[in-house]
């Protein structure tokens, strides 16, 4: 590994999983989450919690790497 | 959806209420009955109105009160008033943002417990997305709702917690994949956010 994907793996571990909860049900447990194809790597070790009875948003620069997110969740 | 891709590949896991949804166990029609989804552009089936909301219950055997079921479905799409009498018309027919409320109804119709939302309101006007944001506040109580958003107000105005995704290119240039940045609660992100690309990115530096 890099030292800059080292500084940005850092950067993510400081991103509280529960984003922000402090109660509620998580829904989806999602851990260390990664989707490629044909061995190209689309979305890189996501882990996040959603609750209950919220909106969560995803927002980002690119519709491919959120679209993918939620895609890879549905199954 | 992925499994429709040929050459994708998942790590990691994704538990649903506790359940790993890529164990080989699951099944994927139980999965899409509690996990309903909105797309960006309304698609409505070219079917009545009727028909469209009451296409996935026929579908899963839920033909108890069908009229109820579908009157319940549009009445928390917040579409019911406008269209009651109209219930055989083509849905083809009805506005972009009735369009996008119908296809709310429906997947609320088999009463899931999550709904994706994909860009649900970028192709309404400022009125029709009000009212889908409205919805997303009432639906909440019921639901679960993830809204993919490329509307950074919108994030602002509807969700409790953000995700800001980006791009990490690799050294070499030659690869690019996404990442997760930052996960917190809206006004957070928005106001006073972790990492300083999330903060580039909210502030209109990039993107």
């Amino acid at each position: 590994m890099t030292q800059i994907d080292a500084q940005k793996l850092g950067a993510l571990a400081q991103t509280d999983r529960t984003g922000g909860a402090t109660e509620g049900e998580a829904v989806f447990r999602v851990d260390d989450l990664s989707v490629s194809y044909s061995g190209n790597v689309a979305l890189r070790g996501v882990s996040l919690d959603i609750f209950k009875n919220s909106v969560t948003a995803f927002i980002g620069p690119s519709g491919a790497v959120r679209a993918r997110s939620s895609a890879a969740s549905t199954g | 959806m992925n499994d429709l891709v040929p050459g994708a590949a998942v790590e990691g896991t994704v538990l649903y209420h506790g359940q790993n949804l890529y164990a080989g166990s699951v099944d994927p029609v139980e999965v899409r009955r509690r996990i309903g989804m909105v797309f960006q552009k309304p698609n409505p089936f070219p079917k009545s109105i009727y028909d469209n909301i009451a296409f996935g219950p026929r579908v899963l055997g839920l033909k108890d009160d069908l009229d109820g079921r579908v009157e319940r479905a549009l009445r928390s799409a917040a579409l019911w008033d406008e269209i009651r009498d109209r219930l055989k018309d083509n849905a083809l027919g009805l506005s972009g943002g009735q369009q996008q409320r119908l296809c709310i109804a429906r997947a609320l119709a088999v009463e899931p417990d999550v709904i994706l939302m994909d860009e649900p309101a970028s192709a309404l006007d400022p009125i029709s997305t009000t009212r889908i944001e409205d919805l997303m506040h009432e639906l909440k109580d019921r639901y679960t709702i993830v809204i993919v958003t490329h509307n950074m107000q919108q994030a602002a105005r509807v969700a409790d917690r953000t995700a800001f995704f980006s791009v990490e290119v690799q050294d070499d240039g030659s690869r690019r994949n996404g990442i997760l940045v930052e996960y917190d609660v809206t006004s957070k992100i928005f106001t006073n956010p972790s990492d300083q690309r999330t903060e580039d990115y909210v502030t209109g530096r990039f993107g």
